[in-house]
C-alpha cells in the first residue's frame, strides 16, 4: 500500500485534468444526496481517500443546502464543476440566486456557532464546517458575465484539508463602474470598454454608490457634471467608504479646462480625459491605471508580509531548565502564521507553539494579532504555578469571549519543562508530538495530548499529559505545516518514524537537522505547499 | 427510504437508545424531526445515540442532535453519542461533540454501560 501522499500524487498524475460537472435546474433537499454521491464516486474513482471524499461531500452538501434554504431569490440553475489537476482540486458551485451580501460577516457568525456548544444552537453550523475543512474557501457574488455567484473551494495536493490562505484573485474581467447622465455617451463608452472589462453602467452617481456597498469595482470612470450628485461629489462620497479612497478614478468631461482646476486636482483622481475620447485612448488609460494600481498593491502587501515574518519568527531559548531546545522554521509567502511564546520561571519553563489559520483575510496579519494577544495573556496568566493545560484553558476562555479573535482559528501546543526531567504537554487542536527515547532503539511514539481548538467549547478545561524522561530522550513538536508533509491525510506518520528511527542516539540539534532535511525533500515534491512550518525538539540533558 | 427505516428507538430501563441508519442531512432530518419526538417518552432522561450505521452527517444533522441534547438537559438527563465512523465521526469532532461538553463513546457498549452502572 502506498503512503497517503504518494497514493494521492499518483492519482493526480494519472488523471491530470479530470473534470466532473453537473447542472441542476431543479434543486431541493431530496436531490442533494444523489449529487453528493455522484461527486464522491468521481473522487473515489480517481483514488481519493474516503476521508477526503467525505470532507468534500460535506462541503458540497452544505453549499447546496444553503442554496435551497436561504436566498430570497432561489436559484433557477446551479452548475457544479470539480476539476482535478496537478495543482490540486477546485470545486466551483455557480448559482443565479440572489447573492449573500456580507460573506465575511457570515464567516464570523458561522465560526462562533461552530464553537458555541454552551449555548447549543440548533442551526448555522454549515459554513463553519466548510471553512474549517479546506485549504482555500471563497465566495464571489455576481462574479461572472452572467452575474452568477461562485462558491469556490480549493485544496492543493499536499494539503487536502489544512489551513486557509488568502485566495488568489479569480480570473475574471476587471469590473468598471461607468457613470454618465447622457445615455448615448454611456452606451458608446460601454461598448468601447466591453471587450476587455466588465462594465456596469449607471445614469447617476447615487446608483453607483448604492452598488458600491455590495460590489467593489476595480476602477471608476465618471462624468464630471451631472444633475444631482456630480462627479466631484461621487469621488468625495467614495472616499468615506471602505477602500473607496484607493480605487482608481477617472473623470471624463466635455470641459477641457477641468483638468487644470486646482479644486479637481486636490480631491485625488488618477486621470482626467476630455470628451470625445477614442476607444484606443480610453482603453490605454484604463489599462495603465489598473496595471499601476496592481503593482502598488502587490508592493505594499510584499512589504507587509516581510515585516510580519520578522516579527513572528518562532524561537525559544536554547537551554532552559536543563533541557536543550532546537527550533527550525520556514515562513511561507502566504498562508498560516506560526509563532512561539515562552516564559522561564524558577519552577519551570513554559513554552507555547501556535499556528494561526486564516479564512479569506490575511493569515499573517491574524497571526500577528494573535501573537500580541497571547503575549498579553502570558503576562496576565503565566506565573510559576501555571501549567501547560492551565494556559490553554485561560486562552480558550479568552478567545470564546473575543469578537475579533473568534473569527480566526488557531491551534496551540503548550509544554512545561522541569529540571528533573518531567515534561507536561497540552494541546489545543495541535498535531500530536512524538517521543523518541534514547534507549528505545529507534521506536518513536505519538504522545496522546488531544484537546479542542481554543474557543470551541467555552468553559472547557484542557488536560495535560505528564512524562518523566531520561537524559537523551527527545520530544518532537511541530506545527501542521511541518507534520502534514509527512502525513498529508492525518492518519499515519510512517514517513516521519522511519527517519526518526535513525536518530535516537543523535543529539537534539543533529536530529533536528536530519529531520529538516527529510522535510525539505518531501516538501519539494509539493511545490504548492503554502504554510509556515516549525519544528521544535526538546532534549532532556542535551548539550549543544 | 421510509422515515421509519431511518431510525429505531428502544426504551431501556435506564435510558433511551436511538439508532440511526443511512444519512442524517437536511432531507432526512426534515422527515425525522416530527416523527422521532413521538417515539421518545417526554420524561426520557438519558439518551444513547447509536451512530454506527450512519454513513453521512451534515450540519442539519448536528442541529438535530443539539435538539436531542436540549431535550435530555431539560429532563436533567444526559445524552451520549456513540460509535460514529468515517465522515460522521469527523463532523462530530469538528463541532466539538467529542467528549468535552458533549459526551462521546467509541462503542455502544461503553455508552450504555455508563448509564447501567449509574443505576446500580
Amino acid at each position: 500500500m502506498l503512503p497517503a501522499a504518494e497514493k494521492h500524487a499518483s492519482a493526480i498524475a494519472a488523471a491530470p485534468h479530470a473534470v466532473w460537472s453537473r447542472c441542476a435546474t431543479v434543486l431541493t433537499y431530496d436531490h442533494i444526496p444523489a449529487i453528493r454521491q455522484e461527486m464522491a464516486d468521481f473522487l473515489q474513482t480517481h483514488g481519493y481517500t474516503p476521508a477526503y471524499t467525505g470532507k468534500l461531500a460535506l462541503s458540497l452538501t452544505e453549499i447546496l443546502t444553503n442554496l435551497v434554504k436561504h436566498p430570497a431569490q432561489k436559484p433557477l440553475q446551479v452548475d457544479m464543476t470539480l476539476e482535478i489537476s496537478p495543482d490540486g482540486i477546485v470545486l466551483d458551485v455557480a448559482d443565479d440566486a440572489s447573492p449573500f451580501a456580507t460573506f465575511d460577516a457570515k464567516c464570523k457568525e458561522a465560526l462562533s456557532r461552530l464553537r458555541c456548544t454552551e449555548t447549543l444552537a440548533e442551526s448555522g453550523y454549515g459554513l463553519g464546517c466548510i471553512l474549517s475543512q479546506h485549504a482555500r474557501v471563497f465566495y464571489y457574488p455576481q462574479a461572472d458575465d452572467r452575474r452568477r455567484n461562485h462558491f469556490v473551494i480549493e485544496d492543493t495536493p499536499d494539503r487536502l484539508a489544512a489551513t486557509w490562505i488568502h485566495p488568489p484573485a479569480p480570473r475574471r474581467k476587471p469590473v468598471i463602474f461607468l457613470i454618465d447622465d447622457d445615455a448615448v455617451t454611456l452606451k458608446t463608452q460601454q461598448r468601447m470598454l466591453g471587450e476587455k472589462y466588465d462594465v456596469i453602467a449607471f445614469s447617476s452617481a447615487m446608483e453607483a454608490l448604492e452598488l458600491y456597498r455590495t460590489q467593489r469595482p476595480d476602477l471608476v470612470i465618471s462624468d464630471l457634471h451631472m444633475p444631482g450628485m456630480n462627479g466631484v461629489g461621487l469621488r468625495q462620497a467614495l472616499s468615506t467608504l471602505d477602500d473607496g479612497d484607493t480605487v482608481p478614478f477617472i473623470f471624463l468631461s466635455g470641459i477641457e479646462s477641468g483638468a487644470t482646476s486646482p479644486y479637481i486636482s486636490r480631491i485625488g483622481i488618477d486621470d482626467y480625459l476630455s470628451k470625445p475620447v477614442t476607444a484606443e485612448k480610453l482603453n490605454a488609460t484604463v489599462e495603465r491605471l489598473l496595471t499601476r494600481h496592481g503593482q502598488v498593491r502587490r508592493a505594499i502587501h510584499g512589504k507587509f508580509h516581510q515585516n510580519l515574518d520578522s516579527l513572528l519568527k518562532p524561537a525559544f531559548p536554547a537551554a532552559p531548565q536543563g533541557w536543550r531546545l532546537t527550533t527550525l522554521n520556514s515562513m511561507a509567502a502566504a498562508g498560516g502564521g506560526d509563532f512561539t511564546l515562552w516564559q522561564d520561571t524558577p519552577a519551570h519553563f513554559l513554552g507555547v507553539i501556535a499556528d494561526v489559520m486564516g479564512h479569506g483575510k490575511d493569515a499573517k496579519f491574524f497571526a500577528y494579532a494573535y501573537a500580541g494577544y497571547l503575549r498579553s495573556l502570558f503576562r496576565m496568566t503565566a506565573r510559576q504555578e501555571t501549567g501547560a493545560a492551565d494556559f490553554l484553558t485561560a486562552l480558550s476562555a479568552a478567545v470564546a469571549d473575543d469578537d475579533f479573535l473568534e473569527t480566526t482559528l488557531l491551534t496551540c501546543q503548550s509544554f512545561c519543562l522541569f529540571a528533573d526531567g518531567r515534561i507536561e504537554i497540552a494541546s489545543a487542536g495541535h498535531p500530536a508530538p512524538v517521543l523518541l527515547a534514547a534507549s528505545s532503539a529507534g521506536a518513536a511514539q505519538d504522545i496522546d495530548s488531544t484537546g479542542p481548538l481554543p474557543g470551541i467549547a467555552p468553559g472547557s478545561r484542557y488536560r495535560q499529559t505528564v512524562l518523566s524522561v531520561q537524559p537523551g530522550d527527545k520530544v518532537i513538536f511541530g506545527t501542521d505545516g511541518f507534520f502534514s508533509v509527512f502525513d498529508p491525510e492525518g492518519y499515519r506518520r510512517d514517513d516521519l518514524y522511519a527517519p526518526l528511527a535513525a536518530c535516537h542516539a543523535l543529539s537534539g540539534d543533529k536530529t533536528a537537522a536530519e529531520l529538516w532535511q527529510v522535510f525539505e525533500t518531501l516538501r519539494r515534491r509539493h511545490p504548492h505547499a503554502a504554510d509556515d512550518a516549525t519544528l521544535v525538539i526538546a532534549e532532556f540533558g542535551g548539550k549543544p | 427510504m421510509n422515515v421509519n427505516q431511518m431510525f429505531e428507538v428502544r426504551q431501556m430501563p435506564q435510558y433511551t437508545l436511538i439508532r440511526f441508519y443511512g444519512f442524517i442531512d437536511a432531507s432526512t432530518v426534515s422527515q425525522m424531526r416530527p416523527v422521532l419526538q413521538k417515539h421518545i417518552p417526554e420524561d426520557s432522561r438519558h439518551i444513547v445515540v447509536d451512530l454506527r450505521e450512519v454513513g453521512f452527517l451534515d450540519s442539519h444533522g448536528v442541529g438535530f442532535f443539539v435538539s436531542l441534547l436540549k431535550m435530555a438537559h431539560k429532563n436533567n438527563g444526559r445524552i451520549v453519542f456513540a460509535a460514529a465512523k468515517g465522515q460522521p465521526s469527523s463532523v462530530l469532532q469538528m463541532v466539538g461533540f467529542n467528549g468535552g461538553l458533549v459526551s462521546y463513546c467509541q462503542s455502544i457498549e461503553e455508552a450504555c454501560a455508563g448509564f447501567e452502572k449509574q443505576a446500580v
